[in-house]
């Protein structure tokens, strides 16, 4: 019995710890003034079309339609329900964030990860763009719009 | 033996490749530069160092008494209501509320930017009644239009000005319409040249300058007395009246001084003097006010402590009313759109 018992035990092993990749977020903004940015990440197939929305960084709804590639892309393909599950609070200047996404069905071929940065009466930085795969090993960004460093890393 | 052995096994299945022990890991490789141009924030480009006050500070178009030397960004709008009491908040604070019930002068001021390094504004003060002889029952009364066009020529930082310089340093050209209820009015040409620069870690902003008004005008507060300048208009009617006092000159130039001092992120202390250097002038020493201002980055409200009840161009350049004090409680919220 002891030996079924740990027969068992080792063959139920690998599927007891398999679980949803998390993207992990390690953001630090840079030193600035005024109103800090606003910063949303979202995942579109490569023609374009809108998956879903990972993280907004900033819970001040009535500014997201300023994020305008974002907006646009999720209109109609996004609830608001789905979305407020992954919004979260404004980094302030030169402040350090850790945000962990649940990417369950997204590190596949043919997604990519877009981020958008944008800051009142500032700059618009929405042109990021990273091609995804199964073993896809995440990505550093430096000085990047108001991102003085985003490191995104994958726990498997 | 054989139950142990399993156990074991178990064990050893923990230590699989498909349960990795924690490691310290390389952090993931530096990404691809971005496919496009985004449109870069021109303060983050710039390379200037940005401090929690620095974008507050360097918003003000406009200081209590006169123009600053920045200029709005392209296309932004700008208005701004400033309100001072004509007597003093000495006087009866029981029953005028520091001097703020009535006899006010307000200013309504609009401005743009309709290209880079250009500020165009437009600001109206209310009336001044003339000493002249009453029309149908009423008294005459002009108000002042200010239309001043300014040009910011240097931008400390390389920003918003037609060139990086020292300091920021701006030209102001424009005319003070004072425009009358009873008859056409007169104008003042206005002139002038604004510089600024912020200094220790953009905390304090340091402004001097050259102005002249060619045709200034001085409405005393605290009843409109013999201290006034008189226009054009009243001269030739006071003196039918045997008044004795005629200005000998009408155009009045003058240094402006201006300090702002952020205390933090949203608040700083100001101070503006205006010293009359030549031409007309109050006797009354400098133009001075002093406050304090707390800004929410899209709004400035700020309190004033002030020795003239004037706010237009051409007759906040003429010195103040009375020799170290300063008598008039007074008030503006600006909006940045």
């Amino acid at each position: 019995m002891r030996s079924l018992l740990a027969l068992a035990f080792c063959l139920c092993e690998p599927f007891a710890l398999a679980a949803d990749p998390v993207l992990v977020f390690d953001l630090t903004m840079v030193e600035g003034s005024g109103d800090a940015p606003m910063i949303v990440a979202w995942v579109e197939k490569t023609d374009g079309t809108f998956v879903r929305s990972l993280h907004m960084f900033n819970k001040d709804k009535k500014y997201y339609k300023e994020m305008l590639t974002w907006a646009s892309s999720r209109e109609g393909r996004e609830t608001e329900k789905e979305l407020d599950a992954v919004v979260g609070p404004t980094p302030a200047w030169g402040s350090h964030q850790v945000v962990r996404v649940p990417v369950p069905g997204i590190l596949e071929e043919g997604m990519v990860l877009r981020i958008e940065q944008r800051k009142d009466k500032g700059g618009h930085y929405k042109k990021r763009k990273l091609p995804l795969s199964p073993d896809w090993p995440g990505a550093t960004l430096t000085k990047e719009g108001y991102l003085a460093n985003l490191m995104i890393t994958v726990e498997r | 033996m054989s139950s142990r052995l399993m156990l074991l096994l178990g064990f050893t299945a923990l230590l699989a490749p498909g349960a990795e022990v924690t490691k310290a890991k390389a952090p993931p490789p530096p990404a691809p530069p971005a496919e496009e141009e985004d449109q870069a924030d021109p303060m983050l480009a710039s390379g200037s160092p940005m401090y929690p006050w620095t974008d507050n500070q360097r918003r003000v178009v406009h200081h209590w008494f006169l123009p600053g030397a920045t200029s709005l960004p392209e296309g932004d709008w700008y208005y701004r209501i400033s309100h001072v009491a004509r007597d003093g908040y000495d006087r009866e604070p029981r029953t005028n509320l520091f001097g703020l019930d009535d006899n006010v002068k307000m200013g309504l001021t609009l401005g743009w930017s309709p290209i880079k390094a250009v500020t165009v504004t437009v600001q109206r003060i209310n009336g001044r009644d003339l000493a002249v002889e009453d029309v149908d029952g009423g008294k005459v009364q002009y108000d002042t239009f200010d239309v001043l066009a300014k040009f910011q020529l240097l931008d400390q930082r390389g920003v918003r000005g037609w060139r990086k310089g020292p300091c920021d340093l701006s030209l102001i050209a424009g005319q003070s319409l004072m425009f009358r209820n009873h008859g056409n009015g007169d104008g003042s040409l206005n002139l002038g040249v604004i510089a600024e620069r912020d200094v220790m870690e953009d905390r304090l902003r340091l402004g001097v300058g050259l102005v002249r008004a060619g045709l200034s005008a001085y409405d005393g507060a605290i009843g409109h007395g013999a201290g006034d300048k008189l226009m054009p208009d009243e001269q030739d009617y006071l003196s039918a009246q045997g008044a004795p006092y005629q200005p000998a000159e009408l155009a009045t130039m003058s240094i402006p001084l201006t300090a702002r001092l952020a205390i933090a992120e949203h608040w700083c202390l100001l101070g503006e003097a205006i010293i009359p250097v030549q031409g007309w002038k109050t006797e009354g020493g400098p133009s001075l006010a002093t406050g304090f201002a707390y800004n929410t980055n899209t709004h400035e409200f700020a309190f004033i402590l002030t020795n003239t009840a004037n706010a237009a161009f051409n007759s906040v350049i003429t010195g103040g009313s009375k020799v170290g004090s300063l008598p008039f409680f007074a008030f503006s919220i600006t909006a940045y759109l």
